[in-house]
C-alpha cells in the first residue's frame, strides 16, 4: 500500500516538473504553492511594471537559500524604481520582453527557464525566478546567499606546523581553497548532479595533463552510475564509487585539509568535491597514504622518521592484543623468566582465560571511545574519568583483569590514536579482533596466517586500477623516497609512479648549498 | 555472489578457529613454573623432585601471605617422564619446564652414569638448554632444592646466578648446560665435567622459612670442586686448586684471584687476573702424540702483604711475575696429574686437540686412546704480565715497616 | 581477473629465493651434518654449484622454447599423445609428492615444537586454506605479498645471524675435508633435491607471465643462487655453533635460536625464526600448488583455471594428513621416493628434452632454414 501512495506521488511530481509554464500569471502562481505544498518559505511578490502597457512580474525565491538584500538591491529595486519607465508594447515578441527586462536586472547571471522543472530546482537552490504575465518563459537570477560555516581550523587531521584552514560545507569556497593553492590552468573541474531528489553538486577536480585520462573517465563513469535519492556525504560517494566493498580498508583518501587534497592533485590525482561536506575525496588511494601526516613535508623531519613510528604503531595497535594472547596462553617460554613470573603473579587469581580478558577490556575501550566521539563535549570528561577508574584501576583492584592487560589495551588505543587517517584507523580496529580470535586459537602460528592473510587482501585490492600496496608490493624503488622513509624534498624530483604515467618529472632542484661554497 | 564468498570465508574462518579448540592453550596462572629439577636415586627407582615457584610470593607489591616462595614436589618412578606425569597426582597444576634454571644431580646418580636420565630433557619440546647441570656432592639432590635463599627469592635462580657470576669472576667452577654436557659427552678426545653443590650447614633447617628471616643462619648452598665424568660416569672429584687448572687449560678463565707466596717472606700477595688466554696444542711427532700447553695471562697486583717488596723497582714486577708463574704452572701440573694419574679421563681435551693436529693418527689410534693418555708427556709454558698495582705502588705497610726500621 | 597476470623480473627473483629457501632452512643443517659432520658447510657450497649448473641447464632448455610452459613444451618435443602422458606425470608426481609433504613438514614442526596438542588436521586444514586463498586471488597478488615480506623475512633473518657471532667457535670447522667427496656429494643431494630439481617446475609455469622476458633469467638464477647463500650461511653459523650436535636436532636453527641471549634482553626469540619459516614455507606450498593448478589446467584444457584452485586445494590438505602415517615414513619417503623421483624430473627429463629440441631444431634448420620465434614484448 506504501509503495503505491508513493508511486502515485511520485507520478504527480513528475507530471508537475515536465510542463511548461503557462501563460497566465495566476496559474503559475497557484501551480507554484502546489508544486511546493503552500510552503512557508517560499515567497512570492508580483507588482506592476511597464509605463503605458503595464505588466504583472513576478519574483519566486526561497526565504534564506537566496541573499534578501542582494535581490533587494539587484532585481526588487531596479524593476520597481527605474523599470517603471520601461516601454512594452502590445505586439512584443516573449523574447523581446525578456530582453528588455534584462537590461534592467543587475545580477551576474541571468537564464532562461521555460519548464516547471527548471523553476523548481532554480528556486530550491536559492536562485531567484522572474515571471512575467503572459509569456511562458522566465528569468532565473543567481541570489544564492544562505548562511554558512567559515573557514575554519581542521577539526579531524590538525597538524603542529602547515596551514590552518579546513574545507567547509560550501562547494565553492572548497573550490576556491583548492584554486587558491594551485593557480594553473590546467587545473580543471567538472560538475555532476547526484540524488534524483537532493540535486547535490558534485565536481570533480583534476590537472589536465599530470592525471591520469583513465582514471579520470573512471570516475566520470563511476559517478554517472549513480542512481540514489540523495547525497550528503562524500561517505556516501565512496561507497558507490569504490573498488571493492567488502574489505575493511578504504581504498578512497577522504581529506578536510585542501593542502592534502592539492598535494594530491599536483600528484595527478583526481578529487571529488561534493556539496554540503568538508570531506573531499582523492582517487587513487594507495595504502602508504594513510599513513602519511602533510606536516611529514612541512617539519624538517629527518628523513621523516617520524612516519616510521606510525608504522609500527600501526603493527602495535593491530597485533599488541593478539600477541599478548598467544605469548601468555601458548608461548609462555618467549618471556624472560623474571617477567614470566611478574606476569603470573598477576594473573594469580584473576578468573577469565587471557583472550576472554583481552576481549572484554578491548571491547570496553571500544565503547568508552565511541561515547567519547558521540558525547557532547561538556560529558566527555566525565566519560574519561569514569573509564579511567573503572577499566584501570577498579577492574585491576577488583582481580577481574591483569594489571598487564591493562598496560597492553592502552598502548594499543595510543597506538590507534596515531593514525593521521581516521578510516584506516577503523580498519584496524576491527582487525585487531580477528587477530586476537587467531591468537587464541592458533598462537603465533594464527597470527602468521592471519597476517598472510591479510597482505594477500591487501596485495589483491586496487585502487581506480593502481594496485592498493604500490609501491611496496609492486616494489618501486624510486617511489621508495616518499613511502616509508620520507627523503629530503630536493631529492624526490619525480612524482608517484603508476599514479600520473606521464609528465612524471616534477622539478629540478640541486642540493641547496651556501653560496661560495659550492 | 561476492557477498555469498565472503560468507563463505567467513563460516570457514570460524569453523577453523573452533576446529582447534584451544587444545594447546595453557592459561598462566594454570601453570607450575618449574625452576629446579633435581634427580636422585631410591632403591632401582629414579625419584625426581621439582621446585615450582609460586608466582603470588615471588612478585608481590605489598606484604606475602606468608607462605614459601617455593614448593618442593617428588615422586619415585622408573623413567623421567612417567614421573613427571605421576607428579601430576600430586601437584594442582601442569608443570612447565622452559624456565629451568638449574638441574641437580645427585652424586649416587651421577657415579652409575647419567646418560638415561637425560634423553627425555633432549626430547622434550618444553625444555631449552640454557639451565646449569650440577651435581650434589654428599647429599641428596632434593635436600639441595629444598634450602631456602636469602638474597634472592627463588633458590633455583640464586644457583643459576650465583654460577654464572662465580664463572666469570672465580675460575674453580664450571658452568655446563645441557648442549655443553652431551657435546662434551659425544666428543670422542674429552670428558665431561660438571660443578659439585653442597650443603653448608644443618640440612633439615634449610628447608625452613626462619632461613630467610635470620641473618646469620647458616644454612646456604655453595659450589665446592667439580666433578671429573668417564664417559657418563662420575669418577671423582677435583679441588679447589685442579678446577682452577682444568679452567685455564680449558681458556675457560675470564678473570680469577690467585694467592701467591712473597719472595723471601711467610706472608702473600694476590693476583688478579683479568685476561687469561691458553691453547692446548697436540702434536704427533715420529708417531708419538705430545700436548704443549701455552698459558698467557695478564694481570694486576691488588693486594700485597709482603714488607720486602719495593714496588717502584721493575725488578721486582719481574719477580713477582716469575713467582707467578710459577704458581700458575704448579695448578696446571696438579691439574695434569689429576687427569692423567688420579682419575686416568681425558676430562682436558687432550684427545680432542690430537684429533685436530692429526686425524689420520688419531683415526687409528682411538681405541686405545685410554693407555696412550695416561702416558702422554704434556710440556707447560707459562708467561704472566703484571700491568697495573692498583690505585698506589708501594703498600703502607711497606712504608710502616721501613719507617719501624728507621726508628731502630 | 580476466586480465593477463603478469609478474616482474624483481618479483620472480624473490619468489625463486622463497621456493629455494623453502623448508630448508629449518631442517636442511641437521641432515647435512648427519651426513658430513662439520665439513656440512662445503658440501652446501656443493650443492649450490650443482643447483647454478641445473638452473643453467633448464635457462638453456626455456631459451630453446621461449614462451612456452611445461606443457607445450612436452607436446612440441613428444607429440600431442605422449606429451600430454609426460605432463600429466609429472604434474600429478610433482602434485601428489610436493604440497603434501610441505604441509605435513609444517604440522609436524607444530606439533613436535610448539603446539603438542593441537591435532595436526586443524592446523593442516587452516594452512591449506590460505594456500587456497593465495592461489585463488592468482600469482600476481602472491608475487606482490612476497615483496612485502621479503624486507621482513631478511631483516629477521641478518639480525638471527649477526646475535649468533658472539657464540660461534671456530675449532668446531676443524678438521677440515675429513670426508670425501662422494660423501660431499651425497649431502649435497639432499640440498639440491628440495631446492634445486623442482624449480623446472615453477620455471616452466612462469613462461609468458614476466614481463622482461630478458631479465628473466637472470632474475631466477639470481634467486635461485640467492637462497642458496641463504642455506649456506645458516648451515655455516649451525656448525659453528652447535657443531656436530646439530645432526641430533631435528629443527637445529630452532635451537641455534634459542640459543641467542644478548644481555639477558635479547633473549627466547625462537619464534622469529618459526615466523621465518612459517613465511618461506608458504612461498614454497603456494608456488608448488600454483604450478599443479596451472599445469592441471593445461592438460586438461580448462580455461579458468581457478576453478581447479578449490577441489586441488581440498585434495592437497587430505593428502597431507594421509599420506604419511608416521615422521619416519616421512623421512624415508624423501630418501627413497622423492629423491628419484626428483632425479627424474630435474635431471632426467630436461636432458632428455634438450636432446630432443636440439636434434629438432637442426632437422628443421635443414628444411626451411633459419626460423626463430618473435621475442614478444617486454612491458
Amino acid at each position: 500500500m506504501k509503495r503505491t501512495k508513493k508511486g502515485i506521488y511520485q507520478k504527480q511530481i513528475l507530471s508537475q516538473k515536465n510542463d511548461s509554464l503557462f501563460q497566465y500569471m495566476p496559474e503559475n502562481i497557484q501551480k507554484i504553492k502546489e508544486g511546493l505544498g503552500n510552503s512557508n518559505d517560499l515567497l512570492i511578490r508580483e507588482f506592476v511594471v511597464g509605463k503605458e502597457v503595464k505588466r504583472l512580474v513576478a519574483i519566486v525565491y526561497t526565504k534564506g537559500l537566496a541573499d534578501t538584500t542582494a535581490i533587494e538591491r539587484t532585481i526588487i529595486k531596479p524593476l520597481l524604481f527605474e523599470a517603471r519607465e520601461i516601454e512594452w508594447f502590445e505586439d512584443h515578441t516573449e523574447e523581446e520582453i525578456l530582453a528588455r527586462l534584462q537590461q534592467y536586472i543587475s545580477t551576474s547571471t541571468l537564464q532562461e527557464i521555460t519548464t516547471f522543472q527548471d523553476l523548481f530546482s532554480a528556486i530550491l537552490t536559492g536562485q531567484t525566478v522572474i515571471l512575467v504575465d503572459g509569456i511562458t518563459k522566465g528569468l532565473k537570477a543567481n541570489t544564492e546567499g544562505w548562511e554558512s560555516r567559515n573557514v575554519d581550523d581542521p577539526t579531524t587531521q590538525s597538524v603542529v606546523r602547515g596551514p590552518k584552514e579546513a574545507f567547509t560545507e560550501n562547494l565553492r569556497t572548497n573550490t576556491v581553497l583548492i584554486r587558491r593553492k594551485i593557480k594553473s590552468p590546467d587545473l580543471w573541474t567538472e560538475k555532476f548532479e547526484i540524488g534524483k531528489e537532493t540535486k547535490t553538486i558534485v565536481e570533480v577536480m583534476y590537472l589536465k595533463g599530470i592525471a591520469n585520462d583513465k582514471v579520470v573517465q573512471e570516475v566520470r563513469n563511476r559517478l554517472n552510475k549513480i542512481q540514489i535519492d540523495g547525497i550528503f556525504e562524500s561517505g556516501q560517494i565512496e561507497e558507490f564509487i569504490q573498488d571493492e566493498t567488502f574489505t575493511p580498508f578504504p581504498t578512497i583518501l577522504s581529506s578536510e585539509r585542501p593542502d592534502t587534497i592539492a598535494a594530491g592533485i599536483l600528484e595527478g590525482r583526481v578529487a571529488i568535491i561534493v556539496d554540503g561536506t568538508p570531506f573531499v575525496l582523492l582517487v587513487p588511494a594507495l595504502f602508504v597514504q594513510f599513513l602519511q601526516s602533510p606536516e611529514d613535508y612541512y617539519q624538517r623531519s629527518d628523513f621523516g622518521l617520524i612516519r616510521l613510528l606510525r608504522y609500527l604503531a600501526a603493527m602495535i595497535g593491530l597485533l599488541a592484543p593478539s600477541f599478548y594472547i598467544a605469548v601468555t596462553t601458548f608461548h609462555q617460554e618467549m618471556l624472560p623468566s623474571t617477567l614470566l613470573l611478574s606476569i603470573a603473579a598477576q594473573r594469580e587469581g584473576v578468573p577469565l582465560p587471557a583472550f576472554a580478558e583481552a576481549l572484554l577490556m578491548e571491547i570496553s575501550f571500544e565503547f568508552l571511545r565511541e561515547a567519547g566521539v558521540r558525547m557532547p563535549r561538556t560529558v566527555g570528561q566525565a566519560v574519561s574519568i569514569v573509564g579511567a577508574l573503572v577499566i584501570g584501576q577498579a577492574a585491576v583492584e577488583a582481580g577481574i583483569v591483569s594489571g598487564v592487560m591493562v598496560i597492553v589495551v592502552s598502548i594499543t588505543a595510543i597506538a590507534n590514536f596515531i593514525f593521521p587517517n581516521f578510516n584506516m584507523s577503523i580498519a584496524i580496529r576491527l582487525l585487531r579482533f580477528v587477530f586476537m580470535a587467531f591468537a587464541a586459537s592458533f598462537g603465533i602460528f594464527g597470527i602468521v596466517v592471519c597476517f598472510i592473510a591479510l597482505l594477500l587482501h591487501l596485495c589483491s585490492l586496487r585502487s581506480f586500477g593502481v594496485p592498493y600496496m604500490s609501491p611496496l608490493g609492486p616494489f618501486i624503488l624510486e617511489d621508495q623516497k616518499d613511502t616509508i622513509l620520507r627523503y629530503p624534498i630536493w631529492k624526490m624530483k619525480e612524482r608517484p609512479r603508476l599514479i600520473s604515467q606521464r609528465n612524471i618529472r616534477r622539478e629540478r632542484t640541486s642540493m641547496p648549498k651556501p653560496d661560495g661554497r659550492g | 555472489m561476492k557477498m555469498k564468498r565472503v560468507l563463505f570465508i567467513l563460516i570457514l574462518t570460524v569453523f577453523c578457529l573452533t576446529a582447534s579448540s584451544c587444545w594447546s592453550r595453557r592459561e598462566l596462572n594454570e601453570l607450575a613454573i618449574v625452576v629446579g629439577f633435581g634427580i636422585d636415586k631410591v632403591g632401582d627407582q629414579y625419584q625426581v623432585s621439582l621446585q615450582m615457584v609460586n608466582p603470588s610470593e615471588v612478585v608481590t607489591q605489598g606484604e606475602g601471605t606468608g607462605r614459601t616462595p617455593v614448593i618442593v614436589y617428588k615422586e619415585k618412578g622408573k623413567t623421567v617422564f612417567e614421573i613427571i606425569r605421576r607428579l601430576t597426582t600430586l601437584t594442582p597444576r601442569k608443570a612447565f619446564f622452559s624456565h629451568m634454571q638449574i638441574m641437580v644431580i645427585s652424586e649416587e646418580v651421577a657415579r652409575e652414569g647419567i646418560k638415561k636420565a637425560l634423553d627425555f630433557f633432549w626430547r622434550d619440546h618444553e625444555i631449552r638448554f640454557d639451565f646449569f647441570i650440577v651435581v650434589s656432592r654428599k647429599s641428596k639432590a632434593e635436600d639441595v632444592l629444598n634450602v631456602l635463599t636469602k638474597l634472592e627469592r627463588i633458590p633455583s635462580r640464586k644457583l643459576f646466578t650465583s654460577l654464572e657470576t662465580a664463572e666469570r669472576y672465580w675460575a674453580p667452577v664450571n658452568a655446563a648446560t645441557l648442549d655443553k654436557f652431551v657435546r662434551t659427552l659425544l666428543a670422542e678426545g674429552i670428558a665431561p665435567t660438571l660443578t659439585g653443590i653442597s650443603i653448608e650447614g644443618d640440612v633439615k633447617e634449610g628447608g625452613e622459612r626462619e632461613n630467610t628471616e635470620d641473618v646469620s643462619r647458616e644454612v646456604s648452598l655453595k659450589y665446592k670442586g667439580i666433578a671429573v665424568f668417564k664417559e657418563d660416569r662420575l669418577v671423582g672429584w677435583l679441588n679447589e686448586m685442579e678446577s682452577k687448572g682444568k679452567n685455564y687449560i680449558l681458556d675457560n678463565v675470564n678473570s680469577t684471584v690467585g694467592s701467591v707466596r712473597c719472595p723471601h717472606e711467610e706472608k702473600h700477595f694476590t693476583i688478579e687476573v683479568i685476561r687469561a688466554k691458553a691453547k692446548v696444542i697436540g702434536k704427533v711427532e715420529n708417531g708419538k702424540p705430545a700436548i704443549y700447553i701455552d698459558q698467557v695471562s695478564e694481570a694486576n697486583l691488588s693486594e700485597i702483604q709482603c714488607s720486602k717488596l719495593d714496588l717502584s723497582q721493575p725488578r721486582t714486577i719481574k719477580m713477582i711475575e716469575s713467582a707467578t708463574e710459577q704458581r700458575v704452572k704448579n695448578i696446571l701440573q696438579s691439574t695434569i696429574y689429576a687427569a692423567q694419574k688420579k682419575y686416568k679421563t681425558d676430562f682436558l681435551g687432550f684427545g680432542e686437540a690430537i684429533r685436530q693436529a692429526d686425524p689420520e693418527y688419531w683415526s687409528k689410534n682411538k681405541q686405545n686412546w685410554q693407555q696412550e693418555f695416561v702416558k702422554l708427556p704434556v710440556h707447560i709454558n707459562v708467561d704472566v704480565n703484571v700491568k697495573h698495582t692498583g690505585k698506589v705502588s708501594n703498600s703502607f705497610i711497606k712504608e710502616m715497616e721501613d719507617s719501624k726500621s728507621e726508628k731502630e | 581477473m580476466n586480465q593477463e597476470e603478469k609478474i616482474s623480473s624483481y618479483q620472480l627473483l624473490l619468489l625463486a629465493t622463497f621456493f629455494t629457501v623453502g623448508s630448508s632452512i629449518l631442517e636442511l643443517p641437521s641432515t647435512l651434518v648427519t651426513i658430513a659432520e662439520q665439513d656440512a658447510w662445503i658440501a652446501m657450497l656443493l650443492g649450490i654449484a650443482i643447483s647454478a649448473i641445473m638452473v643453467g641447464l633448464y635457462l638453456l632448455l626455456i631459451r630453446q622454447y621461449p614462451g612456452k610452459n611445461l606443457h607445450q613444451i612436452n607436446e612440441a618435443v613428444f607429440g600431442r599423445k605422449i606429451g600430454g602422458i609426460v605432463s600429466f606425470y609429472l604434474t600429478a608426481m610433482t602434485f601428489f609428492l610436493g604440497p603434501p609433504t610441505v604441509i605435513y613438514y609444517l604440522g609436524r614442526f607444530l606439533s613436535i615444537q610448539i603446539m603438542v596438542e593441537t591435532p595436526a588436521s586443524s592446523t593442516h586444514l587452516l594452512y591449506g586454506l590460505l594456500a587456497i586463498f593465495a592461489v585463488a586471488l592468482g600469482i600476481e597478488v602472491i608475487a606482490r605479498v612476497a615483496e612485502i615480506l621479503f624486507p621482513i623475512f631478511f631483516i629477521l633473518y641478518l639480525g638471527l645471524m649477526l646475535l649468533l657471532i658472539p657464540l660461534v667457535e671456530f675449532e668446531r670447522l676443524q678438521p677440515v675435508f675429513e670426508h670425501d667427496f662422494k660423501t660431499l656429494l651425497w649431502a649435497s643431494i639432499f640440498y639440491v633435491q628440495f631446492s634445486c630439481f623442482p624449480i623446472i617446475i615453477m620455471l616452466t609455469s612462469f613462461q609468458g607471465k614476466v614481463t622482461q622476458q630478458k631479465k628473466a633469467p637472470k632474475a631466477f638464477f639470481l634467486g635461485n643462487f640467492f637462497g642458496g647463500s641463504i642455506l649456506f650461511i645458516t648451515t655455516l653459523i649451525s656448525v659453528l655453533v652447535l657443531g656436530k650436535l646439530t645432526a641430533l636436532f631435528n629443527f637445529p636453527s630452532y635451537v641455534l635460536a634459542q640459543k641467542i641471549n644478548v644481555g639477558d634482553f635479547i633473549q627466547r626469540i625462537e619464534m622469529v625464526i618459526t615466523v621465518m619459516w612459517f613465511i618461506t614455507l608458504f612461498f614454497k606450498l603456494v608456488l608448488y600448488f600454483d604450478s599443479a593448478v596451472v599445469g592441471f589446467a593445461e592438460i586438461l584444457k580448462i580455461k579458468n583455471h581457478r576453478f581447479l584452485v578449490v577441489p586441488l586445494g581440498i585434495l592437497i590438505i587430505y593428502f597431507s594428513l594421509t599420506n604419511f602415517p608416521n615422521d619416519v615414513y616421512q623421512l624415508n619417503q624423501d630418501k627413497t621416493t622423492w629423491i628419484p623421483h626428483s632425479f627424474f624430473l630435474g635431471v632426467l627429463y630436461p636432458i632428455v628434452v634438450l636432446i630432443i629440441g636440439f636434434v629438432q631444431g637442426k632437422l628443421k634448420e635443414k628444411r626451411k632454414g633459419i626460423h626463430r620465434p618473435s621475442e614478444s614484448k617486454g612491458g
